[in-house]
């Protein structure tokens, strides 16, 4: 009987439907197991024992008279069946009427499975021993049990049974979630404590549920009145009138047919409004015995506020984004961005606007191929590989700046662009901060263009070297002449006449020293003079000084003299200018000293400077001139200029040589006693300081 | 008498050059007002010693220098060239295209014959 083994075993799931069919159709399922479970247990019990029976019986299991119908295999799952729903006091009707059906659909699958005539015979035969023997079997054990017994099973059934519904109760109470329970028509059957105390009404556990047994549903009030009333009873109410708006989420689960249908809300019933994700759930209920929905509240306000609050911040930081963006973008300056391998991050509108004018790549590219350098035409590889761009300011500005992670300002370089095809000379002014961003070192670089600046600059320029040329050429014809006559070219002349001449050659030479001034002057304070700085060693040059000073002292009746010696102190400095800055302090010194007096000059430490001083004994400097004494053309009277010769420049030039050499000028005066000028240069010391030669703070680097 | 040819376009420089390399320097003098009258006038005279201006229209003092060094009398003749600027590195430009000192302008009169003499016999002692 192989085939009939086979069938059974592959078609367990059929067997299950087909009873279950059954039972569904002739009413059985009012009174058994709402779970499939259930069903499909018997069943394997059943094919198991049949298939047992398969094995042991070769032929059907004919029925004897003497047979055993309780000790045997085959039967025992019927017999153990029949204790349970005893116990459970399903009625011996029920139990033998259902079983019938068992029967008939094992029956129903043999026929359905096409056998031939002769074995479809065999089968149906063997089954229906079986099913037979099964039945004897159940009920001889059915009438040994008492009816006592049957009663204790009863109650007991009963107490479990109870115990269940207890249980279950305290769990749909104990749920953290406001559950509803709906039935076949929507309205409400049950609902949970949290539900109840999501709609703000306070109440006990189980209120809902104890109020059905108390009062009939149809004494109540009407749904709405309920609801306005505030009363906690809401059983029997239809579910809309709680929440008008599940109405149509309701249409569309009927309708669709899934088992869950799942969906946000916000729900304004309560005094705080909430969020909700709300679930509908068909009863799980294979016999159709509950029919209803399940209607589950997740409070998710907690998440919706932190989803709220985080989109806000989100929004504010975009805000912010934005704003910095705007300032980035419009500031006046070119800006770009760049890591420390040059290669640009990000830059602003005028670079894009001034630069990219032809759709360059920029981001990620190295400042000359982004801008369009000629440099970079230079060699295929572009920025950085070209002959000039060894010598490149730029470069040499930016690479510096990455690897010292120290500021440098305002650069200034001539460069020629490719913009739009055309080759665009410009003067800007660089300057690149170090700046850190996500962790990593970058730098922030600014070009400004300076050609408008540099133009008029170079206007200036021009003008003062121009207008100095033509006030210095007819001024040397002037004092030549002069100085001609004087010697006698034409013979001696007469008192009067050689008073004359020294007037007008004395005043051409004040004209020309006048002129030479301001030109050194503009010269200093734009920069164009660089100060050659080199450590040097300041007693020389003031022994140096002072002897090239003396004639001109003699003259005033003052003698020179050095005071305190520093030997082998030695200061950053340019020698010439140096030179120049204690020669005009002496003369100085040397005009406004009294007559037979002494200047000294000296030189000692203050603090970490070299500072050189320079004394007379004289008038002094008056008070209302103290503050005026470096300013341009400053002098005390106008009398000095007629009487010592000079244009008020002299003090002026020496402080702008001094700071441009990094040092501090000064000094102190006693009216009517003396007066000291001094001057403080930081002091070289071998071992601190590094290359001796460079520029002067503040110098710039003419165009490369 | 030693005779210098000077060659200045500015009337005023050229009067007070005469007059001091005259009656301070005892030199003969002959003024020439532009490269092109100098290389003109340069034939028939013999100076021994020529003041060239720099900065002159039209032909400046290095033009000139070559003019006239294409004529075999002036091929070695001592030539100073007068500059108002002087840079450190250009006075050895000047004496690479052929002269043999410089004096900037505005000069002194006063010094200038020494100055001619003093270049001069520098260049002699060589």
């Amino acid at each position: 009987m192989e085939k009939l083994q086979t069938l059974i075993s592959n078609n367990e799931e059929w067997l299950m439907s087909r009873v279950l069919g059954y039972a569904q159709d002739l009413g059985y399922s009012k009174y058994t197991s709402t779970l499939k479970e259930a069903w499909r247990i018997s069943i394997s019990g059943l094919s198991a024992s049949l298939l047992t029976a398969l094995e042991t019986y070769r032929k059907s299991p004919e029925l004897g008279p003497d047979d055993d119908y309780i000790n045997n295999p085959v039967t025992a799952f019927g017999i153990a069946e029949a204790q349970k729903h005893r116990e459970r006091g399903v009625p011996l009707a029920m139990f033998l009427g259902l079983m019938k059906y068992y029967r008939q659909s094992y029956i129903d699958l043999v026929e359905k499975a096409g056998f031939e005539f002769e074995y479809q015979e065999k089968c149906c035969r063997f089954i229906d021993r079986f099913f037979d023997r099964v039945e004897i079997g159940f009920c001889m054990k059915w009438a040994e049990l008492s009816r006592d017994k049957a009663v204790e099973e009863q109650q007991n059934a009963n107490l479990l049974m109870t115990n269940e519904k207890n249980k279950y109760l305290t769990i749909f109470e104990s749920i953290a979630d406001p559950a509803i329970l709906l039935d076949q028509d929507n309205r409400i059957e049950n609902m949970n404590q949290a539900a109840v105390q999501m709609l703000n009404k306070g109440s006990t556990p189980g209120s809902q549920y104890y109020r059905l047994l108390q009062d009939s549903p149809f004494t109540r009030e009407e749904p709405d009145e309920a609801a306005a009333s505030g009363s906690n009873y809401y059983k029997g109410l239809h579910i809309t009138s709680l929440f008008p708006w599940i109405k149509k989420y309701l249409e569309t689960f009927a309708r669709g047919g899934q088992e869950k249908s799942v969906f946000e809300r916000e729900i304004k019933e309560t005094d705080n409004a909430l969020f909700f994700e709300i679930s509908l759930a068909r009863m799980q209920d294979v016999s159709e015995k509950f029919r209803g929905i399940v209607v589950t509240l997740h409070d998710e306000t907690g998440y919706a506020q932190t989803e709220k609050a985080l989109k806000l911040a989100l929004k504010e930081a975009e805000v912010q984004r934005l704003n910095w963006q705007a300032i980035f973008r419009a500031a006046p300056v070119g800006i770009m961005l760049m890591d420390e391998d040059l290669k640009i991050v990000q830059i602003n509108d005028v670079i894009r606007r001034d630069f990219a004018g032809d759709n360059r790549h920029i981001i990620g590219e190295q400042p000359g191929n982004a801008l369009g350098c000629i440099y970079s035409l230079e060699d295929p590889r572009g920025c950085g590989y070209g002959e000039s761009c060894r010598e490149c300011l730029i470069r040499k500005t930016l690479l510096e700046v990455a690897r010292s992670r120290e500021t440098v300002r305002g650069r200034e370089v001539l460069r020629a662009f490719l913009i739009d095809g055309k080759e665009v000379q410009f003067w800007f002014s660089i300057s690149a901060e170090p700046v850190t961003i996500d962790g990593r070192g970058h730098m922030l670089v600014t070009f400004e263009n300076i050609t408008e600046r540099k133009k008029i600059e170079q206007m200036k320029n021009e003008i003062v070297s121009v207008v100095s040329h033509e006030l210095r050429t007819p001024l040397t014809s002037i004092t030549g002449s002069l100085g001609l006559l004087r010697a006698g070219a034409f013979g001696d002349m007469s008192e009067g006449a050689v008073d004359l001449i020294d007037i007008a050659k004395r005043n051409s030479e004040r004209l020309v020293r006048l002129i030479n001034d301001i030109l050194d002057i503009d010269r200093i304070e734009s920069g164009q003079s660089a100060l050659e700085l080199r450590p040097l060693e300041i007693m020389p040059l003031i022994e140096q000084t002072v002897d090239a000073s003396r004639g001109f002292a003699h003259k005033f009746g003052v003698s020179l003299e050095i005071g305190d010696r520093l030997p082998e102190a030695r200061v950053v400095a340019d020698g010439d200018r140096l030179v120049q800055v204690v020669t005009n302090l002496i003369s100085n010194a040397v005009k406004f000293s009294f007559p037979d007096k002494a200047v000294k000059v000296s030189a000692l430490h203050h603090g970490g400077s070299i500072r050189t001083c320079v004394t007379n004994h004289g008038q002094g400097i008056p008070e209302e001139f103290q503050s005026r004494i470096f300013g341009k053309f400053a002098q005390a009277h106008s009398s000095d200029a007629h009487e010592k010769g000079g244009a008020g420049l002299g003090l002026n030039i020496c402080k702008a040589i001094v700071e441009k050499m990094g040092g501090h000028i000064g000094f102190e005066s006693e009216p009517g006693a003396s007066t000291t000028f001094f001057f403080d240069l930081p002091e070289w010391r071998e071992q601190e300081n590094g290359p001796a030669k460079k520029t002067a703070a503040g110098g710039r680097e003419l165009h490369d | 008498m030693q005779m210098v040819m000077v060659i200045e376009d500015e009337p005023d420089i050229q009067v007070i050059a005469r007059i001091a390399l005259e009656k301070l320097g005892k030199f003969d003098v002959a003024v020439c007002g532009s490269g092109a009258e100098a290389v003109r006038i340069a034939q028939n005279l013999n100076p021994d010693v020529i003041l060239l201006d720099v900065m002159m229209p039209e032909m400046d003092g290095p033009a000139t220098l070559k003019k006239l060094r294409e004529n075999p009398k002036l091929s070695s003749t001592p030539v100073i060239f007068m500059t108002a600027k002087v840079q450190p590195g250009e006075i050895e430009r000047y004496k690479k295209l052929g002269a043999i000192g410089v004096i900037t302008k505005p000069f002194d009169p006063m010094t200038l014959p020494a100055a001619v003499r003093e270049i001069w016999s520098n260049a002699d002692a060589k």
